[in-house]
């Protein structure tokens, strides 16, 4: 019995640590964000994607928050989401409404993948796979949980979004290149914001943060 | 969708209390058509 119960403690454990690993990454990545004062530049980015407030919405309510889902989960999309709503002149129980609504889906594949990593943990997906005649032996869990389906849920916000930019001329090779370029300056942008000096002095500051705090708690 | 955790995080973010009758009410009925779409493909799935 006392076997069974180490066994039982260590296993939940791990568990605990597994899930404290993935908040510890939200938190951590929303204080970068607090330190380089991204959210208040939110605003102006999603103005140069588009400055019609519906798009601005569904890019928040679904992409956003289905990317905070997908990397850090257990509510932190609903609570980080539904400032930036009210910041873009929705009212207060709409912005929660809608920001609930875009967390739906995707909570299925999101923490990081836990309720995927836990649910099929004593699933061997290569024997099902062989089982329909597909054997790759290196399809593992963990392997199966790289190809979330967090992916498809951002290309169905992409298609939507565009579909309702565009209307019936989705199929318009002008309206795609000029998507297309679009889509690529925000990226180059992100991008250039990722790579700026400031992330390394916001991970410095972050660290003589955490330096501090450990300093006065002893 | 209806998740009482996120609604209370996201309601102490923005500061309001005591609104959960109406955040309900607002997440219900696109709910409802949520599980009833994923339920009858989930059903396609299955058995056909």
């Amino acid at each position: 019995v006392l076997d069974v119960l180490f066994i039982s403690y260590a296993n939940g454990f791990f568990v605990a640590f597994d899930i404290f690993i993935i908040i510890f990454g939200a938190i951590f990545f929303l204080k970068i964000i607090q330190e380089l004062e991204v959210i208040k530049n939110v605003s102006y980015y999603l103005e140069h994607f588009s400055r019609d407030y519906r798009i601005q919405i569904i890019i928040l309510a679904w992409f956003f928050e289905n990317f905070i889902e997908w990397t850090a989960g257990f509510g932190t999309p609903v609570a980080v989401v539904t400032p930036l709503l009210v910041g873009l002149g929705l009212p207060v129980i709409s912005a929660l409404v809608i920001a609930l609504l875009g967390n739906s889906a995707s909570v299925v594949f999101g923490a990081a993948g836990t309720p995927i990593r836990t649910g099929f943990a004593r699933f061997d997906v290569s024997l099902a796979l062989g089982s329909i005649g597909i054997s790759f032996s290196f399809i593992t869990p963990h392997v199966f949980n790289l190809f979330n389906p967090g992916f498809a849920f951002i290309f169905a916000g992409l298609v939507t979004m565009f579909i309702w930019k565009s209307g019936k001329r989705i199929f318009s090779s002008s309206i795609a290149n000029a998507f297309l370029r679009r889509f690529q300056t925000s990226c180059s942008e992100i991008f250039s914001i990722l790579w700026d000096k400031r992330l390394v002095s916001t991970l410095a500051c972050y660290c003589r943060w955490a330096s501090s705090g450990r300093r006065q708690a002893t | 969708m209806i998740a009482l955790t996120d609604m209370l995080a996201g309601e102490a973010v923005i500061g309001v209390k005591n609104r959960e009758r109406q955040i309900l009410k607002g997440v219900f009925v696109p709910c409802t058509i949520y599980l009833i779409l994923v339920g009858i493909t989930g059903m396609l799935m299955a058995y056909i």
